[in-house]
């Protein structure tokens, strides 16, 4: 029957979330991924990018087939002659980094801005707000594409394109949820023992906004992923000094229509797993985290 | 309603004003102007011509006017590489583009929504399962990726399908289109699909979870109460429900999708307004780029000032002003 | 009057609710019956299972509830293991059942004349202006006055005594034989409250409906109800004829209960409430389920009490009723 055990909400959202066999497994997923791309330089079996390692005979080679020093190219090889699987291990080492950061800066950007505008109100919430409302009339795409076509290319310039374009809806929703947080009863208990306002915002308001902020941030970090991706593709995005898996692909375009699809298989399944890994488990993370779905 | 309609126009107009005012900016407060608008290449006496007609020689508020007379005639300068009118060649791509994203979310509605019905009423079942986590597949696959592996299976491998370009056009209304020929719609059904994909993830997902939270409410009970067939329920009185807010997504998205067409156009290489910019964007063809940020700012504009009309004539209880 | 007879008979009936946490007996063994154009009166407080029954009656009961024993007899046919189109047949045509909350009964985004026809559409081949003057008539026979325009209307533009007459008329569109109220009025006013009621006991009298009416409220039992039936923790504990329960209540629960309602005789003493709390239906203590509140319980009622009839027609669930308090 009930439980002997007192529960933490923590041992209970996991327990929640352990109900999905496919988030379990997204999960595990995704660890071994991000293992596998931060090791990535060691674990790959060559330096793509290191001029004296490859050779341009072994152009174009099929997946298994042996090179012609002797060596097995798992994926097979691009028109350089670069080991693909190599390849696609330094450039998903790229694509999370860059994914990941520009997340975490939206999400802390924005939530910062959404609750200090919660908490100040009056002309400063306005402002922030009516900023908001801006730039969440358009397509995060069209405005990365746009500060990009601006700012030119480079790591820095991808991520804060990325930034831009995604801060705006996690300060609507760190708002919205401030606000809510702000009318209840403990914000009044708290203020009544006269803590200094910082302390307020940080030390209580902030930590009881975090669920919905977290789904959206998992989210938002696979449409990161993403959306650098389409913009390297496209050519706007990282230079080819920083060549993310989006590269990879555009790179392999030409070869489609001659058959030779490795080149652009293998990176964009490099892409999809993560992403799907991502998605995957932010959706049991928004059902666990659903006040309206509790039980 | 009117009131309403004449506030949404004002704040349109705000907007546009803001836009344009960033704009300019952008543009004349990155780099030289003369740089931006006037090609490189041209001899020193037509750089003072176009200097003189753009007003780029006059103090920066007096340029704000100028670009804004300009620009309300359709004058924002030649493009660089087509030495023709920026916004001719944006206007003209636009038909293009709007074909795709047309039918891209056609076929998301169409196909979006039953599916979401059928995933929100059985969602235990195993095809119901499998639609959900189908459609979080969906909208994780990278659209570039997919739309390659699409011309790779079939048009190379299975050769049933064209690969890339719009088929032929005929005029509709003025306008050319390519979905009433057979070979535009050979053309066509690859990148629509393509495009489609993501939006297609989207409404099913909106419309399951739309179904799934309108099920247990007590009008829906009251309506079994009086011995409706379940039919009735769910396609009239649960449909009704979640059709709201499912239309404004579906408004909006089709802003998304007119910006992410982007990349479908560059993998298909559909000649839309889409590839232009990337285009221009690589080719550092400024004029187009200005051109295409104003009139996509103003489609913008009108997508969700059409999507607040119709969530207010679709929602009784705005439109009577009850809420 | 024998059961076939009688509108409606329910026999031992048991609804239990399988969740993730345990068995919930939502309710527990409950029989009472209703004769045509009566009025019982369903009372308990929250939880205590009424509005399940109510429910059960006509098998609307949401996962993970179920039926699972016990017979509902209505007019002469046991509606436990009917199929969903034979239910369907039934709903809305033979027994209507109207829901407590006003705002959300009626779908907000249709117009009312549009949820009156299909109610009568769904059960009677009708050509729809047959069906228009029938709604206004329903309408009008509320208490709504230009029905006609009234039709064309949306719920929100409706008060919530309005719309709750409009839910009435909905649920006597097809003059049904019986009528389930789940607490109709516990969100209005109380003059709103009064004229329903009212108007409510008009109509069923008129037409010879019978009405079960689900509330929490002993004082509006008082002025409506032929026969009452007292409903605590999943069991009807106490039932009879409304003068004699609301005069000489037998069971514990009962007598607790119409102490608590405050009246002018007892003005200037603090109000009474029955100790402790209902328990969790999840974890039902064995034997009475009154037993930790009761100041006459004993050893004995750790075992489950049985129905008695110590008056004719007053039947009560306790070993230790009341009798003595009456000569």
């Amino acid at each position: 029957m009930a439980s002997a055990i007192a529960e933490t909400p923590f041992h209970r959202h996991v327990s929640d979330f352990m109900e999905s066999k496919v988030a379990v497994c997204s999960f595990f997923v995704l660890c071994l991924v991000i293992t596998i791309a931060l090791f990535g330089p060691w674990l790959s079996p060559q330096n793509p990018y290191d001029l004296a390692q490859i050779n341009i005979l072994d152009a174009k080679l099929p997946p298994g087939s042996e090179g012609i020093s002797g060596r097995t190219y798992w994926l097979g090889t691009d028109a350089q002659g670069r080991d693909l699987l190599s390849a696609i291990l330094y450039g998903l080492r790229i694509s999370l980094v860059v994914g990941v950061t520009s997340g975490s800066l939206a999400l802390a950007v924005g939530a910062l801005l959404g609750i200090i505008g919660a908490q100040v109100g009056g002309k400063v919430d306005a402002l922030i707000m009516r900023t908001v409302d801006l730039f969440l009339g358009f397509p995060s795409f069209l405005i990365a594409l746009i500060l990009l076509a601006v700012l030119g290319r480079g790591v820095e310039k991808v991520i804060i394109a990325l930034l831009m374009s995604q801060w705006a809806n996690f300060a609507r929703i760190a708002r919205g949820t401030a606000v809510v947080e702000r009318e209840k009863e403990y914000i009044d208990a708290v203020r009544c023992l006269a803590l200094p306002r910082r302390r307020i915002v940080f030390r209580h308001l902030l930590p009881n906004c975090l669920p919905p902020l977290i789904v959206v941030a998992t989210v938002n970090v696979a449409f990161a992923i993403t959306l650098e991706a389409s913009l390297s593709f496209l050519g706007v995005g990282l230079p080819i000094t920083e060549p993310s898996l989006g590269l990879l692909i555009s790179n392999g375009y030409e070869y489609i229509l001659s058959g030779k699809y490795w080149i652009s298989f293998f990176p964009g399944l490099a892409l999809l797993i993560p992403i799907a890994s991502i998605n995957l488990v932010a959706d049991q993370l928004r059902n666990v985290l659903n006040p309206r779905l509790q039980r | 309603m009117t009131i309403f309609l004449i506030r949404r126009l004002m704040q349109c107009f705000v907007v546009l004003l803001i836009m344009s005012i960033l704009v300019f900016a952008g543009v004349f407060a990155i780099g030289n102007p003369v740089d931006v608008l006037i090609n490189p290449e041209a001899t020193q006496a037509e750089k003072e011509r176009t200097i003189q007609k753009l007003g780029l020689d006059r103090p920066l508020w007096e340029q704000y006017f100028v670009f804004l007379k300009n620009a309300l005639q359709g004058e924002l300068g030649n493009s660089f590489v087509h030495n023709r009118p920026a916004i001719k060649l944006i206007v003209e791509r636009l038909p293009a583009t709007f074909e795709l994203a047309t039918c891209s979310m056609l076929i998301a509605v169409l196909v979006g929504i039953p599916l979401g019905i059928w995933a929100g009423l059985r969602p235990s079942t195993a095809f119901g399962r499998s639609i959900m986590s189908g459609s979080i597949f969906c909208f994780s696959l990278p659209t570039f990726w997919v739309g390659l592996m699409m011309i790779l299976i079939f048009a190379v491998q299975l050769n049933w399908l064209p690969t890339t370009g719009r088929g032929e056009t005929v005029g509709l209304l003025g306008i050319s289109v390519s979905f009433l020929t057979l070979n535009g719609l050979k053309h066509l059904i690859m990148p629509a699909i393509n495009l489609g994909l993501y939006p297609l993830a989207l409404v099913i997902r909106l419309t399951c979870s739309g179904v799934q939270e309108t099920l247990p409410l007590d009008f829906i009970k009251f309506a079994r109460v009086k011995g409706l067939k379940t039919r009735r329920v769910i396609l009239v009185h649960v449909l009704k429900n979640i059709l709201i807010p499912v239309v404004t997504v579906i408004g909006l998205q089709f802003a998304v999708i007119l910006a992410f067409a982007v990349v479908t156009e560059s993998v298909f290489a559909w000649p839309g307004m889409g590839k232009l910019i990337i285009d221009s964007i690589i080719l550092l063809d400024r004029p187009v780029i200005v051109a295409y940020l104003l009139v996509t700012v103003l489609v913008f504009m009108i997508i969700n000032l059409v999507v607040d009309i119709l969530y207010s004539v679709l929602d009784p209880r705005v439109r009577l002003g009850g809420l | 009057m024998s059961v076939q007879d009688k509108t409606l008979v329910v026999e031992d009936l048991k609804t239990y609710f399988f969740t993730k946490v345990g068995t919930v007996k939502a309710v527990d063994g409950v029989s009472f019956s209703i004769a045509p154009g009566k009025i019982m009166g369903l009372v308990g407080e929250s939880g205590s299972g009424k509005s399940v029954t109510g429910l059960s009656i006509v098998a609307l009961v949401d996962e993970p509830g179920k039926v699972v024993a016990g017979r509902i007899i209505f007019r002469g046919q046991d509606l436990v293991g009917l199929s969903e189109e034979q239910m369907r047949q039934i709903r809305g045509v033979n027994i209507s059942m109207i829901f407590q909350d006003v705002m959300m009964t009626l779908n907000p985004v249709l117009r009312i004349d549009t949820q009156m026809i299909e109610a009568l559409k769904a059960h009677n081949k009708i050509a729809h202006h047959k069906a228009v003057e029938l709604a206004a008539t329903a309408l009008y026979q509320v208490g709504i006055p230009s029905p006609m325009e009234r039709l064309k209307a949306y719920p929100h533009q409706f008060s919530g005594g309005m719309r709750q007459r409009v839910v009435i008329a909905i649920a006597m569109l097809n003059e049904p034989e019986l009528i389930i109220a789940d607490e109709p009025t516990t969100a209005l006013d109380v003059t709103i409250q009064a004229q329903i009621l009212y108007e409510t006991q008009k109509l069923c009298r008129e037409r010879g409906t019978a009405l079960i009416w689900i509330t929490h409220d002993l004082t509006v039992i008082a002025g409506l109800a032929d026969y009452v039936c007292v409903m605590y923790a999943g069991k009807i504990v106490e039932q009879g004829g409304v003068n004699e329960i609301l005069d000489r209540p037998l069971h514990p629960y009962t007598v607790g209960l119409i102490r608590s309602v405050p009246s002018r005789h007892t003005r200037g003493q603090p109000l009474y409430q029955i100790p402790g709390m209902a328990p969790s239906l999840l974890n039902l203590p064995p034997g009475c389920a009154f037993y930790e509140r009761c100041a006459r319980a004993d050893q004995a009622c750790l075992e489950e009490p049985y129905d008695t009839e110590p008056v004719e027609g007053h039947i009560v669930n306790c070993f230790h009723p009341h009798v003595e308090s009456y000569p």
